[in-house]
């Protein structure tokens, strides 16, 4: 089971290009789309949802022609969108009855089970005669994961998930895509690289509407090992870093000065920089931000 | 920061291109509107006339109030959307976190919206302005212009107005956070009228202090005002003025300041019910569910999923638009002003109608059609956009059944909606006929005028708002114009279009019969109404092509989603439609292109006819002096044949060699006379024809004319022939007349000649009829006259009638399956001929006593039987007297002398007035002048009130005199014309006849003394009785005045000849 993407294309009518000839191939499996706002995820993602038609291309799951038959997409297909409501005064049990008739499930008696099952599997069976409206931001999240499971999806697209999560509410709402994605092809974009870190065998990052990398994490990581470089410095300092060196990311540290992560494979380059250079186990984030510096468009 | 809001806000409308759409829709209308009134669009009249100004003080007011019941669309969307854009955008949680004063924010935003409405009120005014100034305008509606006018109308009443709808509307979006509710406001100043009006009814002070909007006030003080104060005064800033304006400020004022100080910058958390939670969740036994078993459940996409989908959104759409209290707040003000019509109508004033069914499903369903019409256009738009409202439109829309089966949901959900407000106009209407005691519910009846008759132009409505409401994703935008559009239908007649096809959805008022239902006009109503429906069917064509789920980025990608979602299963559809559409349209077509009178030119048609047959106005004719006719009835296909003989005698002292005969126009007529003729001129549009007799009829001589008439087939649009499946009314009018009389005014008492013609048929005296008629074997056919013999013969029934005494040349034939009824009295017998039942007594002592007072005073009765006889509504809502048969709409059968004892029977009434014309009307039969109807119903209204006084008490004489002088008072508001005295009334102005004459007569009767103006009354029937010349008003004026020696003369001069 995997998702071919073909140089698809979108352009907005104030004139944004979401996406510029996009391709992917092979998606399979718990896939991370990594990028900056306004990068392109949510469009690719309504675009795969069958939300948006492309300006042109073509996406393919299996033997399903997306585009030319988004029907038989949604009968597999699980989505979670990065913002969503509900109708008012609608309790959860009630409101998946409803998203169970609107996947295909006639069985009044089927129905009843599986909701009960999806409320459990997220942890909402308590408050399942609640009126989902008002629910907390880190419910109304499984609440969106509970409706996705329901018709047995074999692709799900979760766009956003974790945005506005407390820690814990973060934790259990991967543990749930973790046991959800092992059998089926997940498709979570974020913008938080921790994320894709903790769950996903394979990524891509997308910048302005372009993949700028498509890779598997730990490959990413290991391509960076012995070019990531670390240091503290004073923070009236950094513009000059950055000028000479490729920044990936800085931090302050608790003292007031500034720790920065540099990508540098010639290490005279660094000792012509006066600092204490230290030698750092590359990260995703390391990863991240190489590859949008690498694409030379990122701002 | 109240500045920075009122700015920010007031830009924030500038901005928008739909503000100036708004604005540019509304001074358009208003200048069609207005310019169109003032007789832009048509030809100049030559003659000058006295006529209402248009643009007077109180012509101004008139217009500009009702022309801002259209603008209040603008309330919800510029002082409602002020407030509520905050909510649709969710800014409101980050205002509400600014240090910005709760005053400043909602001031700020109320007076932007407020300034706005000004501001279209005035260009609204500089448009009327500026058409008033325009060449090609009749001037006889026109005055001096005046900018008082303007000022004063929009200072006491539009800034008010405003000011009051704008405080309610705020109010409730501040309380509601809803826009819905908001675009109810629209119709509140209407239907609290509606209600004022039934419940006040009779109490014009009340109804005008508590009219929201003022039109009432300003119609109550100008309540007693002539054209000429009309034209000429400015409207007086009375003390009842104030009243209104500041009562409706206080309470508007008092509901925003309610709302003012609920209102908090707090996010409102929906409330949930714990206890409830807790209940059921205990009541159920715990689930044991193994996470790792997850139950893979079978899905199916076939017609029985579909169908769960469709019932799925019903049911959510359904319990949305139920659940809020607009659609409740709506609903409860229209069953308001339901009930109140009903009462109202039913006890119109000192009458007592019966609540009867085919009476309820009438007048009061019409303002609650237009409650379930606008509640269409509100909740259409809640429906199409609710899922993106409530933002779960991308949950959705991954759902793998198709656009269609969601539209068709949403439209169900609006019809069951539809279904559920019909329900309860239905179980109001008959609660409100049990409350006053009426238990005869007619359920069919019910059903087929809700649910059929009037469900399909409804459901036509729920199809084009979901075509606008699809096309136009801004909802303010689509229920604006789902507003113009159906308001602008109504007027698009008054733009000089003359074609019902291009009238969307507006049917004619039908009334129900008990005879024969919706009658002749069922046809062309179901026709009208199913191509209105056919073209709703096409839009909501186009609207299911552009419906989308989905996410649209721009039009030629909703555009190109059309296209693509064109396909042959689709274009069957419409195809369907097209086809529907286009029968019904051809019918329609064709229907009007038949050529009858409504079609013809017809000022062509009478100046045609004029410059041939002007020449012989006054022609001396013979005079019709026996009738004798055979008519067969064909009720079954709704047609007759008669043929007849008229026996004419030349009762002129001069020889007559030339003779116009005019036959019934919407029949086909062969005459032929017995003296040799030639047709000398003939116009076919008319039917009127100038015969040369070759030798000319002598002095006293007779002749006879013999004729042949068959009745022309009914047309889609034109009821040309009088016969009905059941209630057959012909009058004579189908026969052929003598004589030159084609203008629709009596001449003026002084005239040469009128009194040579009676008022009622100016080519006859009194004449003897011969009647045999036939018809279905299952009705019964009556005419004037005695029953001569009745049979069956070869599945026909037979009657045969003849008058024994000669009566005038007014009768009618009716023929309905009655079931009669015998009540006698003396000598005297009454048989009510009728369908419905129930207050036969009633219309038996009318009889009674009408007979018995008129004998004391006047002539013996002579008829042994009397019959009172039921017409269909459709035939009109008269009653009359034909002979010694009294003939009454059934809308006179509708009268309930039991539920309110107190009142005035309306059955007695009439059937003892109708008697009393025995004396009034035929014993004395006035000239064919202005001011007959002073003799024919003043009198018997005076009558009337002296009967009331000896049959029943002095009180209900008393009321009956009042009520006369109640009907003068408001003929008099109505009158566009000026008003003649009523020694020259015209037989249209009841109000003078019926009403002056009545109180005025009774005055003047108490000033000589009742038995004195009787014996008067007696000697003026005895000098005019059986004549062949007839008395004018002026006769009996100079005959009173006599009576009285003179001294009076003042007192009759003014009662006769002047105006109050």
């Amino acid at each position: 089971m995997s998702l071919i993407i073909n140089n698809i294309s979108k352009k907005y009518s104030n004139g944004v290009k979401a996406l510029d000839e996009l391709s992917l191939d092979s998606v399979s499996g718990m896939f991370g789309l990594l990028g900056p706002n306004g990068a392109g995820k949510s469009s690719l993602m309504r675009t795969i949802a069958t939300l948006q038609l492309p300006d042109s291309g073509e996406i393919f799951f299996n033997d399903i022609n997306v585009l030319n038959e988004p029907m038989e997409l949604r009968k597999i297909l699980g989505y979670l969108p990065q913002d969503f409501g509900v109708y008012q005064g609608e309790s959860a049990e009630r409101l998946l009855d409803y998203f169970s008739i609107l996947k295909g499930i006639t069985s009044k008696k089927e129905r009843s089970i599986l909701v009960d099952q999806v409320l459990e599997l997220t942890n909402l069976y308590e408050a399942r005669k609640k009126s989902v409206s008002s629910y907390s931001g880190g419910m109304k999240r499984r609440f969106g994961i509970a409706q996705l499971l329901l018709n047995d999806p074999k692709l799900i697209i979760v766009d956003e998930p974790t945005a506005g999560l407390d820690p814990a509410e973060r934790t259990r709402f991967l543990n749930v895509i973790r046991a959800i994605g092992s059998v089926n092809t997940v498709i979570l974009s974020t913008h938080i690289v921790a994320d894709v870190n903790e769950l996903c065998h394979d990524m891509a990052i997308i910048n302005k509407g372009q993949v700028v990398n498509h890779l598997k994490p730990q490959d990413g990581i290991l391509q960076l090992k012995g070019n990531i470089w670390g240091a503290k410095i004073n923070p009236e300092r950094l513009p000059e870093f950055e000028r000479s060196l490729e920044v990936l990311s800085s931090s302050y540290t608790p003292d007031n000065f500034i720790f920065i992560r540099v990508y540098e494979n010639e290490k005279s380059k660094l000792d012509s920089i006066e600092a204490n250079w230290e030698s750092l186990v590359p990260e995703l984030g390391d990863v991240y931000f190489h590859s949008l510096k690498d694409s030379k468009e990122y701002v | 920061m109240f500045k920075l809001e009122f700015l920010h806000e007031l830009s924030y409308w500038l901005r928008k291109w739909e503000t100036y759409f708004y604005l540019l829709v509304f001074m358009g209308f208003g200048f069609l509107i207005y310019a169109g009134s003032l007789g832009l669009f048509d030809p100049v009249p030559v003659h000058e006339e006295m006529r209402r100004h248009l643009n007077s003080f109180s012509g101004i007011n008139d217009t500009l109030l009702s022309y801002h019941k259209l603008l209040f669309v603008l309330l919800p969307i510029f002082v409602g959307g002020s407030l509520y854009k905050d909510y649709k955008g969710n800014a409101h949680s980050i205002i509400y976190s600014f240090p910005i004063l709760k005053k400043d924010y909602l001031l700020g935003r109320l007076t932007a919206g407020f300034l706005l409405l000004l501001i279209v009120s005035f260009l609204v005014m500089g448009t009327f302005i500026f058409a008033e100034h325009l060449p090609g305008l009749n001037p006889n509606l026109l005055g001096e212009f005046s900018m008082g006018a303007y000022l004063q109308v929009f200072l006491v009443y539009l800034f008010p107005n405003w000011l009051i709808l704008a405080m309610i509307t705020f109010a409730v979006v501040m309380m509601t956070r809803n826009i819905y509710a908001a675009f109810g406001v629209v119709i509140v100043p209407t239907i609290i009228q509606l209600i004022t009006e039934n419940a006040f009814a009779g109490n014009g002070y009340l109804i005008a202090l508590f009219d929201p909007i003022g039109q009432n006030t300003s119609a109550f003080i100008q309540k007693d005002w002539d054209i000429q104060s009309k034209n000429e005064l400015a409207l007086p800033i009375s003390s009842l003025v104030i009243y209104n304006r500041a009562l409706w400020l206080f309470l508007s004022g008092l509901f925003f300041l309610y709302a003012y100080r609920s209102f908090g910058f707090v996010e409102r958390l929906e409330r949930s019910f714990p206890w409830a939670i807790k209940q059921k969740s205990e009541s159920e036994a715990p689930r044991i569910l193994e996470k790792s078993a997850r139950m893979v459940a079978a899905k199916t996409y076939d017609f029985g999923a579909k169908l769960q989908v469709i019932w799925a959104g019903v049911r959510i759409g359904l319990l949305k638009i139920i659940k809020s209290p607009i659609f409740w707040v709506l609903t409860a003000l229209g069953i308001t002003g339901v009930v109140f019509t009903i009462i109202r109508v039913s006890t119109s004033e000192e009458f007592v109608l019966v609540p009867a069914t085919q009476f309820i499903v009438g007048l009061p369903f019409i303002p609650y059609s237009m409650i379930v019409v606008l509640s269409t256009f509100i909740f259409s738009g809640l429906i199409i956009h609710r899922e993106r409202q409530s933002q779960m439109h991308e949950l959705v829309a991954i759902s793998p059944f198709s656009n269609s089966v969601f539209l068709f949901s949403k439209l169900l959900s609006l019809i069951s909606m539809q279904f559920i407000m019909l329900c309860l106009f239905i179980i109001a209407g008959m609660i409100v006929q049990v409350s006053l005691g009426y238990y005869q519910f007619d359920l069919g009846l019910y059903f087929f005028c809700v649910f059929i008759q009037a469900w399909i132009p409804l459901i036509t409505w729920i199809f084009a708002s979901v075509f606008v409401h699809t096309i136009f994703r801004n909802l303010y935008l689509g229920i604006f114009l789902l507003f113009i559009g159906w308001i602008g239908t109504q007027g698009i007649s008054n733009l000089g279009f003359d074609t019902r096809l291009i009238e969307f959805n507006l049917l004619p008022n039908i009334s129900h019969s008990i005879f024969n239902g919706m009658g002749t006009q069922g046809e062309s109503y179901f026709t009208l109404a199913f191509y209105s429906f056919f073209i709703g069917c096409v839009l909501l064509w186009f609207g299911s092509l552009f419906y989308q789920r989905e996410l649209v980025s721009s039009f030629r990608e909703f555009w190109a989603i059309g296209q693509k979602r064109i396909s042959f299963k689709s274009v069957s559809y419409l195809i369907i439609a097209m086809v529907g559409f286009t029968f019904s349209g051809i019918k329609i077509y064709e229907a009007e292109q038949e050529i009858g009178f409504a079609n013809l030119d017809r000022e062509k048609v009478m100046k045609d006819f004029t410059a041939d047959f002007a020449q012989y106005d006054g022609l001396t004719s013979p005079k019709i002096v026996s009738i004798k006719a055979s008519i067969d009835l064909l009720p079954e296909n709704r047609s007759f044949v008669a043929k007849g003989q008229y026996t004419l005698v030349n009762k002129s002292d001069e020889v007559i060699d030339k003779l116009i005969i005019k036959t019934g126009f919407d029949e086909q007529t062969e005459l032929s006379l017995e003296a040799p003729n030639s047709i000398l001129l003939e116009n076919k549009g008319l039917k009127v024809f100038l015969f040369q007799l070759d030798e000319g009829l002598a002095v006293g001589d007779s002749t006879t004319l013999n004729f042949k008439i068959k009745s022309t087939d009914n047309t889609l649009f034109e009821r040309n022939s009088p016969v009905l499946s059941n209630g057959t009314f012909l009058r004579s009018d189908i026969f052929p007349r003598l004589g030159y009389n084609f203008s629709n005014e009596l001449p003026d008492p002084q005239s040469p000649g009128v009194e040579k013609r009676n008022y009622q048929a100016i080519d006859s005296d009194l004449v003897d009829l011969e009647f045999t008629i036939s018809t279905s074997p299952d009705q019964i056919a009556i005419a004037p006259g005695n029953l001569i013999s009745e049979k069956i013969l070869n599945d026909r029934a037979i009657y045969q009638y003849k008058t024994l005494q000669p009566i005038k040349f007014s009768f009618g034939i009716t023929s309905a399956n009655y079931i009669p009824e015998e009540f006698e009295f003396g000598d005297k017998k009454v048989v009510v001929y009728s369908l419905h039942k129930g207050i036969e007594k009633s219309f038996v002592d009318g009889v009674r006593d009408a007979i018995r007072f008129s004998e004391e005073r006047f002539t013996e009765y002579p008829y042994d039987e009397i019959r009172v006889i039921e017409f269909p509504l459709s035939e009109g809502s008269f009653a009359t007297v034909y002979g010694n048969n009294l003939v009454l709409s059934e809308l006179r059968f509708l009268a309930s002398p039991d539920l309110q004892p107190e009142k005035i029977d309306i059955a007695y009434y009439v059937a003892a007035h109708e008697t009393m014309h025995f004396w009034w009307g035929n014993e004395v039969i006035p000239a064919h002048a202005q001011g007959a109807t002073m003799i024919t119903e003043s009198i018997t209204e005076y009558q009337m009130l002296r009967l009331l006084a000896e049959s029943q008490s002095q009180e209900a004489s008393k009321e009956f005199y009042g009520l006369q002088k109640e009907r003068y008072k408001n003929g008099k508001l109505n009158l566009t014309i000026e008003e003649p005295n009523l020694a020259r009334v015209q037989p249209s102005q009841q109000f003078i006849s019926y009403g002056k004459g009545a109180f005025s007569l009774f005055d003047l009767s108490e000033e000589i003394g009742q038995d004195a103006f009787d014996s008067f009354l007696n000697d003026f029937l005895w000098d005019w009785k059986g004549r062949d010349i007839y008395p004018t008003s002026d006769d009996f004026v100079n005959s009173l005045k006599a009576f009285t020696k003179h001294e009076l003369d003042e007192l009759i001069d003014q009662i006769f000849y002047e105006v109050d």
